[in-house]
């Protein structure tokens, strides 16, 4: 049996230091994903609470049928979907806000060089970060979850409630867009070196 | 092969190379053999490198204590009541009040009443009996005013 679904077990019976250590283990990687889900690092924060607050819920009804990264990814993703459905209409005032909000944490520093490098570097942050926000809401789940969480086709599927060839078809069809509005990126890191 | 089997192959080699030196060797005779696939692999690889830039937001230092108050309110049963009541007080003091104003003008001005009734009480006290429930039914409103005082969830705005 995988780890996490052992101290799921222990947590079902009433051992709370499992429940810390699966926190500990997973809240980076669910805060990470939920923030790059919905571009507003409190939205996500809320979220990622909610998550953990259903799986201590669920604990007594656990039954490791899936794996448990599987199951909480598919809790995360169902929430993020339902807030970025629930926040549509506010989306583009809130854009602003993050654009600025991201820039501000930007730091200049005083040699004019590495001004320019930080902020070409900014510019591509940004253009990155909106080529994968620009996918829609499934595409950029499966991305996400594929790019940086680890996740293989068949826990992808599961997370979505979809079949493993839907995953696929979705995951190609998202890198063939982002290869498309990345390209030009791509292609001025390679001219600087970077 | 098919052309899906290929992209299958080029995303999961751009993500985790081939990891042994035949393996890696057999994979780049197969993009030899063709220049699209060879192309697309390399796209795919900067698309990765590009991707890498956007690094992961950190929790805040706050996340897990007031994830914990939350866990700690879920679990006094007392909470989930006042926290219930609180919800349910402007709408329910409301219907409550208009429900003993209506019953106690219907009932005081119906002359029809059961005769074994009236004449068991004199109409004095009978008034004086339903403005008494009256008034302890507003007292009881009152009452339930009292857990809106009680802090039914931490302030979100807390977070650190």
């Amino acid at each position: 049996m995988e780890p996490d679904a052992e101290l799921m077990l222990q947590v079902r019976a009433g051992d709370t230091v499992s429940f810390e250590l699966l926190l500990a283990r997973h809240r980076a990687p669910v805060i990470g994903y939920l923030s790059r889900m919905v571009r507003d690092q409190g939205v996500a924060e809320e979220l990622a609470q909610e998550v953990f607050l259903r799986v201590y819920r669920a604990r007594s009804g656990y039954e490791p049928s899936a794996k448990f990264t599987t199951w909480l990814y598919r809790i995360a993703t169902r929430l993020a979907l339902n807030s970025i459905r629930d926040r549509r209409h506010e989306r583009n005032s809130q854009s602003i806000d993050e654009q600025s909000d991201e820039r501000q944490a930007f730091q200049p520093v005083d040699d004019r060089a590495n001004q320019e490098e930080r902020m070409l570097a900014e510019v591509r942050l940004q253009t990155v970060r909106e080529a994968i926000s620009s996918l829609p809401e499934k595409q950029r789940a499966a991305v996400l979850m594929h790019k940086y969480e680890e996740l293989d086709y068949q826990q992808i599927a599961e997370a979505l409630d979809c079949s493993v060839a839907a995953v696929k078809s979705l995951l190609f069809r998202s890198y063939e867009t982002l290869r498309g509005r990345l390209g030009a990126i791509s292609r001025s890191r390679k001219k600087s070196g970077a | 092969m098919t052309r899906e089997e290929a992209l299958e192959k080029i995303i999961d080699a751009a993500k985790r190379p081939p990891s042994g030196p035949r393996e890696l060797r057999e994979f780049e005779a197969w993009l030899d053999g063709s220049p699209e696939y060879r192309a697309l692999y390399e796209e795919q690889l900067e698309l990765f490198s590009a991707m890498d830039l956007w690094e992961p937001a950190e929790p805040s230092a706050g996340f897990d204590r007031k994830l914990y108050e939350r866990l700690e309110q879920e679990a006094a049963p007392g909470r989930w009541a006042a926290a219930w009541l609180g919800w349910m007080r402007p709408s329910f003091a409301a219907a409550m009040a208009a429900l003993a104003l209506v019953a106690a003008s219907i009932v005081l001005d119906r002359p029809e009443l059961p005769q074994v009734a009236v004449k068991a009480e004199p109409a004095a006290a009978r008034e004086s009996d339903y403005l008494f429930e009256i008034d302890r039914a507003l007292q009881d409103l009152e009452m339930l005013a009292d857990f809106e005082e009680l802090p039914i969830e931490a302030d979100p705005a807390g977070r650190s």
